[in-house]
């Protein structure tokens, strides 16, 4: 037995890299394919589906979903949860909300809701480094103190009478496209550079793969992971801000249960929750597909529970197939 | 030879468990030093507060004739220490060119990782050890001296002064044993010094050049492997002798 055949052992299939990319590729096409399926048996099924108008609606509604799931993909990939979203987006809304009520510049509000959002991760992002508190435990509580601190702010009264400008960009376009979709690529494109061309996305799936490794090996851990909570705030506070433009409306019940839309689409489009498995494009597939199955629903006048159900089935399956690709890994 | 290291009167306590009590050694520069004993004797720990993972609850660490106290793994690594962990602290789901750059990734453009260069060097790092592992291999589908490979790999993108080893054969075939004992061997050529962390007595006596036997955190023997038999270093291990 030569040196190499000692050190280098078998080649093994699994190690090739091609392999988990196919695999992804896979998944995400998989994806698409039930969208695109799901879109052609509407528009022959429904006379509105395929209409320009709806199509949008599908788009606008799929965007939101898609940023707070692409927030929801980063910590997921650090193995961590972040169940605060629907709160968050609700919470930042009303924020947003007041300050233009009282007559800030619309400039100033939003940057000052996105700060909020941010400061909202930091908080988790510190229980859960500095305090040892599990993710679960500290978004939870997130879920239900932030929307709490929305009821307060607001006296749990709906903010309204929001300035015609800011309205306007929620339903506008630009080239055709929804200006909301803008947005998701606007986040889309920097979150996969950094996933997968930055030190920070590395440290990010190394944290999610082996917690207690990469602290040995002076991975930066504390301020990775807030960086994970800090992006996911980040991305609930936008939506936010983007739902009471849509909605002219700021109210702590905005997002209500988001955070489990952000759960299902990150799930659905192939990350995984136990970690180091993800990226920026299957969520956006993932929020699609759950969107259409939305507006589907309320076109064919199925029973609204019906959504709830199919949803909650679709995230029991797809994360049996993850854990058994898991238990393979092993 | 000289003196690199030197860790003068150290102790270690978690909560109320003493885990190190008065612990001193030296290495010389390019020096195998064995560390042995049994489970719970204090090896582990003396080697992570050299690593920086932990601090010393009292004591002083004398690294290249200066006084240091290494707060975190990367001080360790900027001052030359490298270290192969018992579990390798591999990510499964990294390649291995990022898993050898892990927190020291190669950029380029201020903030971009530079994935050409990270594959290159690391290739030919895999190369030196004659590991058919590729540099875009994920971990998790390799074989156990591949993955071997790649935690050595690690402590080859510096030009470290010592390198602290434990347990590096636990876990690899009997097989691929003398190939480890062989690249002990030639960090000592080229004057880096190893302080290796065994149970295995035959591969302590094989590489190294002095062997320090502790017990329930304290040193019960210090010296040349020629002055030792492995009757004796049982022994001391075992706590049958006392001291040697």
């Amino acid at each position: 037995m030569n040196l190499q055949e000692l050190l280098g052992g078998r080649k093994n299939k699994l190690a090739d890299p091609r392999v988990a990319r196919i695999r992804m590729y896979l998944n995400n096409l998989a994806v698409f394919f039930i969208v695109a399926m799901i879109w052609l048996a509407l528009t022959i099924a429904t006379d509105t589906f395929g209409t320009v108008n709806n199509i949008t609606n599908v788009l606008r509604q799929s965007s939101l979903w898609s940023i707070i799931a692409i927030g929801q993909t980063v910590v997921l990939i650090t193995a961590g949860i972040d169940l605060s979203i629907g709160s968050v987006v609700g919470l930042t809304s009303c924020i947003v909300a007041l300050m233009l009520n009282k007559g800030y510049p619309i400039s100033v509000s939003v940057i000052f809701t996105m700060l909020c959002g941010l400061g909202v991760g930091a908080i988790h992002a510190l229980g859960i480094t500095k305090g040892r508190l599990p993710p679960f435990i500290m978004t939870l509580a997130g879920l239900t103190g932030w929307f709490g601190v929305a009821l307060l702010i607001t006296g749990a009264m709906p903010i309204g009478n929001l300035p015609a400008d800011f309205k306007e960009f929620s339903r506008g376009d630009f080239i055709g496209i929804p200006n909301l979709f803008w947005c998701v690529i606007g986040i889309m494109i920097p979150t996969y550079i950094i996933l997968n061309h930055t030190p920070l996305g590395n440290h990010l799936y190394a944290i999610g793969s082996n917690m207690p490794g990469s602290e040995l090996n002076a991975v930066p851990v504390t301020r990775t992971i807030f960086f994970a909570y800090m992006f996911s705030g980040f991305c609930a506070s936008v939506v936010g801000i983007l739902v009471a433009a849509r909605l002219s409306l700021g109210i702590a019940s905005n997002g209500f249960t988001w955070e489990l839309k952000a759960v299902a689409s990150s799930v659905i489009g192939g990350t995984s929750l136990f970690g180091a498995v993800g990226g920026v494009f299957g969520p956006v597939l993932g929020a699609t597909l759950l969107s259409t199955i939305n507006n589907g629903a309320n076109l064919l006048k199925f029973d609204p529970y019906w959504q709830r159900i199919i949803t909650g089935l679709l995230i029991v399956v797809v994360v049996f197939f993850d854990q058994l690709k898991n238990k393979g890994n092993k | 030879m000289s003196e690199i290291l030197h860790v003068n009167d150290i102790y270690k306590n978690f909560g109320a468990v003493q885990a190190l009590s008065g612990f001193s050694m030296s290495v010389n520069e390019g020096e195998i030093v064995g560390l042995m004993g049994d489970n719970g004797a204090g090896k582990s720990t003396i080697l992570k507060i050299l690593a920086g993972n932990y601090l010393a609850s009292s004591g002083t660490v004398n690294f290249m004739g200066k006084d240091v106290v290494f707060n975190s793994p990367n001080d360790a690594r900027k001052q030359g220490v490298e270290v192969v962990y018992q579990d390798l602290a591999l990510c499964n789901h990294l390649t291995a060119s990022k898993n050898i750059y892990l927190s020291r990734e190669k950029k380029k453009f201020f903030f971009l990782m530079d994935h050409k260069h990270m594959n290159d060097t690391s290739q030919g790092i895999l190369d030196q050890l004659n590991s058919s592992a590729r540099p875009n291999d994920v971990v998790s589908g390799m074989s156990g001296g591949q993955r071997q490979a790649v935690a050595i790999a690690r402590t080859r993108l510096s030009m470290p002064k010592i390198v602290l080893m434990d347990e590096p054969t636990a876990a690899v075939s009997v097989a691929q044993v003398p190939v480890i004992l062989e690249y002990i061997k030639n960090l000592q050529k080229q004057k880096i010094a190893v302080l290796l962390i065994s149970h295995r007595l035959p591969d302590v006596m094989k590489v190294c050049d002095r062997i320090v036997v502790m017990r329930l955190g304290e040193k019960v023997c210090d010296k040349s492997k020629d002055l030792c038999t492995p009757e004796e270093i049982t022994g001391l291990i075992t706590g049958a002798i006392k001291s040697a």
